[in-house]
């Protein structure tokens, strides 16, 4: 991989948002509307709820959970807007590698999440009183774990956009949203059905928000939930990376790069 | 940045043996052909004739099903972006980024080819095509024709020394591409540079290349210069040549 050709992938998604003002707007709206909602429902809740750091506990969950669906999402969006802007031939006409591509996205991504999740929690913080800080020891391995997660999935919408063309951008505004009901954001893994609960151990962020409740709940920090967390998103990664090779090598074969969002 | 050693005396475009079936269907038939350093090229041939897969094969976007490509010496299937290094491309059917200016598109190819200067680049490409005046306009502000002459100097920046070129004056005017076509020759004469090139305007074929590869049904069916090609077919001019070879080709000269 070389760093300048990395640098361009960086420079092009810089540029592009530069002129597009809803690439800026977008870091905060959603996240803003989602927060503003839930933080109402909370407070709602707060005192009528039985269960400790009740309203910690679902504010918490929404900015962790923008840190997964917000990663995945600007993956999947910088392919997508190369597309729409038609950009896609010239760049793989360059000697520009599959790789550096990907990392350079990876490299915005996280700038990106990086900004909107702390803007996110100094509003939840002064509207709310609500401080991701008091995830304590968890929140660290929660925003790497979340991030990885995001990443992975990211890899699969970037190999099925390219595979099968925009036609596709649906997965990157809804992947993440079909996989929430079983990742256990808002609520226990064991309060799910008995027959989702083994898909919802093999999804990284479900022990990223099991750590992070036991911690807000009770102050216990559970190493071991983190750290299978951890494995699996490596297993996500590798084969998002392995999906994404298999789609690149398939569209050179079928010709189709040369189409125009296919 | 790379190295101008690798490949030592090895021709710009060597394509042994190529097959490419899609589905099935056999598009290019064990093609073969050798571009010199410092030759302008052309593929010519009639629709659906295999010249831009023959392209995208050679730039390592289409792979092929069999056979070997290699440029300035490296294989493309086995190292694109080694291959793709020195090289650059543009086409009439690929578009300008619309969220870009002109300036950042020019920096941002200047860094995926590292360009040791990119400040310098830029200026000398945008004088060169007479692109000053739209250097820090978008995009999607410019015309068809100003959007053709700043996908050139997207593919000049890099100074690069095999240039693939598929249809590139097909939507300028004829004034504009007269001015286009004698660049792209002065420049190729100055930088000893190679073209490999498509285009179905016999005028500009004849203007600017020294050889022509006829291709049909994928195979190549003529490898001579246009002097050569118009004696050898009694043709007047190379529009003859074409709809005599693309005629006998198809099976309609009988």
């Amino acid at each position: 991989m070389r760093y300048r050709r990395i640098k361009g992938v960086v420079l092009q998604q810089v540029y592009v948002m530069k002129h597009s003002p809803l690439r800026i707007m977008e870091m905060l709206y959603w996240p803003l509307i989602e927060v503003v909602l839930w933080g109402f429902i909370a407070s709602y809740l707060d005192g009528r709820s039985r269960l400790p750091g009740g309203v910690a506990i679902l504010l918490g969950a929404v900015v962790l959970w923008d840190v997964c669906f917000r990663t995945q999402q600007e993956l999947a969006m910088s392919q997508l807007m190369d597309m729409w802007d038609r950009s896609i031939l010239n760049l793989y006409a360059s000697p520009m590698r599959q790789s550096e591509y990907v990392v350079g996205a990876i490299a915005f991504s996280f700038v990106r999440v990086v900004l909107g999740t702390t803007l996110l929690a100094v509003f939840v913080a002064v509207s709310f009183g609500f401080s991701i800080l008091d995830t304590g020891a968890t929140l660290v391995p929660a925003f790497l774990i979340l991030l990885g997660f995001g990443w992975g999935l990211g890899l699969m919408i970037r190999a099925t956009v390219l595979r099968f063309g925009s036609n596709a951008e649906v997965l990157a505004w809804s992947l993440a949203l079909l996989i929430q009901p079983a990742a256990a954001v808002f609520y226990p893994v064991k309060s799910l059905p008995g027959w989702l609960q083994p898909i919802s151990h093999a999804i990284p962020v479900s022990h990223v928000f099991e750590a992070a409740r036991a911690f807000l709940a009770r102050g216990e920090v559970l190493w071991g939930e983190l750290a299978l967390g951890g494995a699996l998103d490596l297993v996500y990664l590798a084969a998002g990376g392995l999906v994404l090779s298999i789609a690149y090598r398939s569209v050179r074969t079928r010709g189709l790069l040369s189409r125009p969002g296919y | 940045m790379p190295n101008p050693q690798v490949g030592g005396d090895a021709p710009a475009i060597d394509v042994d043996d190529v097959v490419k079936d899609f589905q099935g269907r056999r598009v290019i038939d064990h093609l073969s052909f050798t571009v010199p350093r410092g030759q302008v090229c052309a593929l010519l041939g009639p629709n659906g004739a295999g010249k831009t897969t023959t392209i995208h094969m050679v730039l390592g976007l289409t792979l092929p099903t069999s056979g070997t490509i290699r440029i300035l010496g490296t294989d493309v299937v086995a190292d694109r972006s080694g291959a793709l290094a020195r090289t650059a491309f543009t086409a009439s059917y690929v578009s300008l980024p619309w969220r870009l200016k002109v300036r950042e598109l020019l920096r941002i190819y200047c860094e995926l080819y590292e360009v040791p200067d990119p400040v310098a680049a830029i200026k000398e490409v945008a004088a060169l095509l007479d692109i000053e005046p739209f250097l820090d306009r978008l995009g999607q502000g410019l015309s068809t024709g100003q959007q053709t002459i700043v996908l050139l100097a997207k593919a000049l920046v890099n100074r690069p020394e095999v240039l693939f070129l598929d249809e590139p004056t097909a939507s300028l005017d004829p004034e504009r591409a007269v001015v286009v076509r004698s660049l792209l020759r002065r420049i190729a004469d100055e930088r000893a540079m190679t073209i490999l090139i498509t285009s179905h305007n016999m005028v500009e074929v004849e203007k600017l290349a020294e050889r022509i590869l006829f291709v049909a049904n994928g195979r190549i069916v003529a490898d001579a210069t246009a002097a050569e090609l118009r004696s050898q077919f009694g043709a007047e001019d190379l529009e003859e040549v074409y709809l005599k070879v693309a005629a006998g080709a198809l099976g309609l000269d009988g």
